[in-house]
């Protein structure tokens, strides 16, 4: 059976599309499903680094779509899940316009048929490079932050994906800080939610480890005591039909909660 | 100039062709293409036209995808002239009342979306930040308005608009530009909008028993 694809997108950059494409991508991993992720950045090629597979990279998506290697060939393992994860990286010297809507969809669902999810990890924008990661999509995340402006902009893409006739996609609500909200200095995840009235599959708080472990190439989703970790692990078990109450983030002793392991 | 639920009511007065054309060009290009598919009536009000003015006026008008419908108010030579230039110099009573059109949609207005319709309109849904809703008639919003709503968008002062939750970005009606104040405060409920001078009035939809 073909497996699921599944694209992340924002409008905004920044907000954390690559993130959440590599935690996810492994989060999934760890509960035993095959997954491919697809890099579709052309040019600013950086999933491989926040998956630490960087110096294992040979060929590239546009090697693929050039007829120069086969995708089984490009398909870099990972090093902790090699059954289960492997990466299809971005061509860095390259631009979007090396690639087609129709080129994308052909090695998504080749792709599709050797995985149970492909996860392909938009470009900002809503030009030709956002309307090629969502061609092929079944489903689509869109990422956004507690910002008036990256609200306004993941609205305008769930406008555009409503004109091409899409599935409704599902929201993420990235880099919550709990305490702003509870001191109404920040936007909560309720009222984006309301506003553009889509299906909400996560929430992920601030946390300092990201970045750290996006430096190091070990994504939070593998950190146990890790905040966005845990989020991230929720929503992995979400995309595969649990369900997993939200964590809550208004009370008090959210934090505490967190590491206690909740 | 006065719009109309399906466009636009040209009344030159006495002012020279070339004048009146002018304006006419002004409006039609500030207004981007929001007449497109409209169709104008001139009322000549006892005035003669000339052919040669005739003919500019309705190139002028086809270049901005508007249909020269009616030429009405000249005398008996003048009606003449404009049958012979194939268009109507009296309109029966009843194809003048057709009434607007009016639109009826179920849906959000999401950011970069923009709705525009000749006539009024109904939409159940709301109008978020960065949407625009652009209506010849008037504007009822069964939902929140966050973006821009502009009523009577021909430049009738006389348009409304009506939402659940009026708290946009920026109201227009006609040619009058309102801004909500900074800081709303209270229980949210249904308002509307309408002109009053030169100034956008909002205030509490009541239903009055
Ligand atoms: N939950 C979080 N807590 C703290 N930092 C975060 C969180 N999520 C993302 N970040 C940080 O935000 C920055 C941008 O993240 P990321 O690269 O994933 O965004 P992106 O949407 O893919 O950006 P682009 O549009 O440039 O592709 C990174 O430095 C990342 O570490
Ligand atoms: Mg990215």
């Amino acid at each position: 059976m073909r497996g699921k694809i599944i694209t992340i997108s924002s409008g905004k950059g920044g907000v954390g599309k690559t993130t959440t494409t590599a935690n996810l991508g492994l989060g999934l991993a760890a509960l035993g499903y095959r997954v491919i992720c697809i890099d579709a950045d052309i040019g600013l090629r950086n999933l491989d680094v926040i998956l630490g597979l960087e110096n294992r990279i040979v060929y590239d998506i546009v090697n693929v779509i050039e007829g120069r290697t086969t995708l089984r060939r490009a398909l870099v393992r990972d090093k902790r899940f090699p059954e289960h994860l492997r990466l299809l990286p971005a061509a860095q010297t390259r631009n979007k316009e090396a690639i087609s809507e129709e080129d994308m969809e052909r090695v998504a669902y080749e792709a599709a048929e050797m995985a149970d999810f492909v996860l392909i990890d938009s470009p900002a924008g809503i030009e030709h490079g956002f309307r090629y990661a969502v061609r092929p999509a079944d489903r689509v995340l869109i990422v956004t932050n507690p910002e008036v402006s990256a609200v306004r902009d993941a609205d305008r893409v769930i406008g555009l994906l409503e004109a091409y006739g899409r599935a409704e996609p599902s929201l993420i609500v990235n880099r919550i800080k709990p305490e702003l909200v509870r001191r109404n200095e920040m936007l909560d995840p309720a009222s984006i939610v309301d506003l553009l009235a889509i299906d909400l599959i996560g929430i992920v708080p601030e946390d300092r480890s990201v970045l750290s472990a996006s430096n190091r190439g070990q994504p939070v989703v593998l950190d146990k005591r890790s905040s966005a970790g845990q989020a991230y692990r929720n929503i992995s078990r979400r995309l595969v039909g649990e369900k997993v109450p939200f964590m809550d983030l208004r009370g008090p002793s959210f934090l505490q909660r967190l590491f206690g392991g909740a | 100039m006065k719009g109309t639920a399906e466009g636009l009511r040209l009344r030159p007065g006495q002012r020279p062709w070339d004048e009146v054309l002018q304006a006419l060009e002004e409006h039609l290009e500030a207004s981007r293409g929001f007449f497109r598919g409209g169709k104008v009536v001139v009322e000549l009000e006892g005035r003669g036209v000339e052919p040669e003015a005739l003919e500019a006026l309705r190139a002028l008008l086809e270049a901005h995808g508007l249909t020269l419908w009616a030429v009405l108010g000249g005398d008996e030579a003048t009606a003449r002239t404009v049958r012979a230039h194939g268009i109507r110099a009296q309109v029966p009573a009843e194809e003048e009342e057709t009434g607007g059109a009016a639109l009826f949609l179920r849906r959000t207005l999401r950011s970069g979306q923009r709705l525009q319709f000749p006539g009024d309109v109904t939409l159940v849904g709301d109008v978020n930040p960065g949407a625009e809703l652009v209506a010849g008639g008037n504007v009822l919003v069964w939902g929140r308005v966050r973006g821009l709503v502009h009523a009577g968008a021909f430049g009738d002062r006389g348009a409304m608009i009506w939402a659940l939750d009026l708290n946009p970005a920026q109201l227009r009606i006609a040619d009058l530009i309102g801004r909500p104040p900074e800081q709303r405060r209270g229980r949210v409920r249904p308002e509307r909008a309408y002109a009053e001078g030169d100034r956008i009035i909002v205030e509490a939809w009541r239903v009055r028993k």
